[in-house]
């Protein structure tokens, strides 16, 4: 099937990336719920919202017609299968949190090219796109959290990983504007980003910090006197 | 007995017919991106308060201006919503994003400002809503929802994001009620074959009203009365 000599003009992300990405996505997810004692229905709900939730919420909005997660059988299955093995297997999963968290970020990458291509593809403008890339990248783990009834992990202070999705998306967005490079390129590039800086940020411990917190310390540089209030 | 007059009285809002706005008069686009932008600069403001990160901040800005807008387009099934077509509306709540996040603390202060703008809104996002849905061709008892719905979906978003109670759903003062006294105000004015401009007026002013009047006096929707004295009692221990 592979042919010998690629040709890099018309080599793109290939199709089972998106698969890929939503089977991760639900092993994730099973493997919070299982953690947190969710009964079989709870952990195929959550492994389902964040495996499937970036894609349902762009496709929603794009008015692509039924969701290609219902008319591809393949992703409920590998949805299925991931929330079984997070049901029986957590522990295991759990124990192997580095792979799985690498498995993640690539996965991150490959959403925020199905995001962006998904919007560039209907002409939508630049920054629609940049939206719709980050939303398609992270929506699932939102989604996750408001179902489990915890307050949204991606939004608080933590350890950078929506801002990955972010730059991912600004950096697609860009180049798919700016430089007319082969497609395939571009996304490469961008997985690339996207994995390295969710990786970088694990390892080196990059964590966001509350804004309220950056808006007083710049305040508080602006008007010395001031301090002391609230 | 009651249930007969309840279908009676649907099946005779059922038979009425609402013209479809004349697209002569629509309201100025720039309104939609006023009504945005404020809506964002709230969402951001709750969310700077609530310990959210800046990412968190922007997101929770977007939700809030464009939410209430994409999930009626949504509801219409009419093509992509307005926010992703045309990029002022995001633009505009990125940046209010970016100043809620610099000025969180000046702004602390503005705070009754900031409701009275966006009480002055809420008829915007009624008439939008409620002249998109007659576009489509609802009937009026949907319009009326799509124009609540279109109100107060983003406010809705941005307490779900926050993890704080939906302020929509609580007793407090008018909110949704408001948005709906409006879009019934729009249906009334079009079944009198009033113009289109009168229903538009007569929307914002009973919308934005109701919700600057119960502000003003202490207006407080109703809490449920509960019937049986054990439910009564039972959420107070």
């Amino acid at each position: 099937m592979i042919p010998l000599a690629i040709d890099l003009a018309t080599l793109t992300l290939p199709n089972w990336a998106a698969l890929a990405a939503v089977i991760t996505g639900s092993l994730v997810g099973a493997e919070f719920a299982a953690q947190r004692g969710f009964d079989p229905i709870g952990v195929f709900g959550l492994a389902f919202a964040q495996g499937l939730g970036g894609l349902m919420i762009l496709e929603l909005l794009l008015l692509n017609g039924t969701p290609q997660f219902l008319s591809d059988p393949r992703y409920l299955i590998g949805t299925a299968i991931a929330s079984i093995a997070g049901f029986f297997f957590a522990g295991v999963l759990t124990r192997s949190r580095r792979i799985l968290m690498t498995l993640d970020a690539l996965s991150m990458g490959f959403l925020v090219c199905v995001g962006v291509d998904a919007a560039l593809t209907v002409q939508l403008p630049m920054i629609s796109a940049m939206f719709l890339g980050t939303l398609t990248a992270t929506g699932g783990i939102v989604l996750r959290d408001l179902l489990a009834g915890t307050a949204p992990s991606l939004l608080r202070p933590g350890v950078l990983v929506g801002v990955a999705a972010l730059l991912g998306s600004v950096f697609y967005v860009l180049l798919a504007h700016f430089v007319s490079w082969p497609q395939g390129i571009e996304q490469l590039l961008t997985v690339t980003v996207v994995f390295s800086l969710r990786l970088l940020a694990a390892w080196r411990g990059w964590r966001t910090r509350p804004t309220s917190e950056l808006s007083d310390q710049l305040w508080d540089r602006l008007t010395p006197s001031s301090s002391s209030d609230s | 007995m009651v249930g007969a007059t309840l279908a009676l009285l649907a099946s005779a809002i059922h038979t009425v017919e609402v013209q479809p706005p004349n697209n002569l008069f629509n309201l100025p686009s720039f309104l939609e991106i006023v009504a945005v932008t404020t809506g964002a600069l709230t969402g951001a403001l709750h969310a700077t308060h609530r310990k959210l990160d800046p990412m968190g901040v922007m997101v929770v800005a977007i939700c809030t201006g464009v939410g209430g807008g994409a999930i009626r387009d949504v509801l219409l099934n009419s093509g992509i919503p307005t926010f992703l077509v045309s990029p002022t509306l995001l633009a505009n709540a990125i940046l209010a994003a970016a100043v809620a996040t610099l000025f969180a603390r000046p702004m602390r202060h503005f705070t009754p400002v900031m409701s009275i703008v966006d009480t002055l809104v809420i008829g915007v996002w009624v008439v939008i809503g409620v002249q998109k849905a007659l576009l489509v061709g609802l009937n009026p008892t949907a319009a009326m929802f799509v124009g609540v719905v279109a109100c107060s979906g983003g406010s809705l978003l941005r307490d779900l994001l926050c993890k704080t109670k939906p302020e929509v759903l609580q007793p407090g003062t008018f909110f949704a009620a408001a948005a709906l006294a409006g879009a019934g105000a729009y249906i009334a004015c079009a079944l009198l074959g009033a113009p289109t401009w009168v229903s538009i007026t007569a929307t914002m002013v009973i919308a934005t009203g109701l919700r600057a009047a119960s502000a003003i006096f202490g207006w407080e929707t109703p809490v449920a009365p509960v019937l049986s004295e054990a439910a009564a009692v039972a959420p107070s221990t």
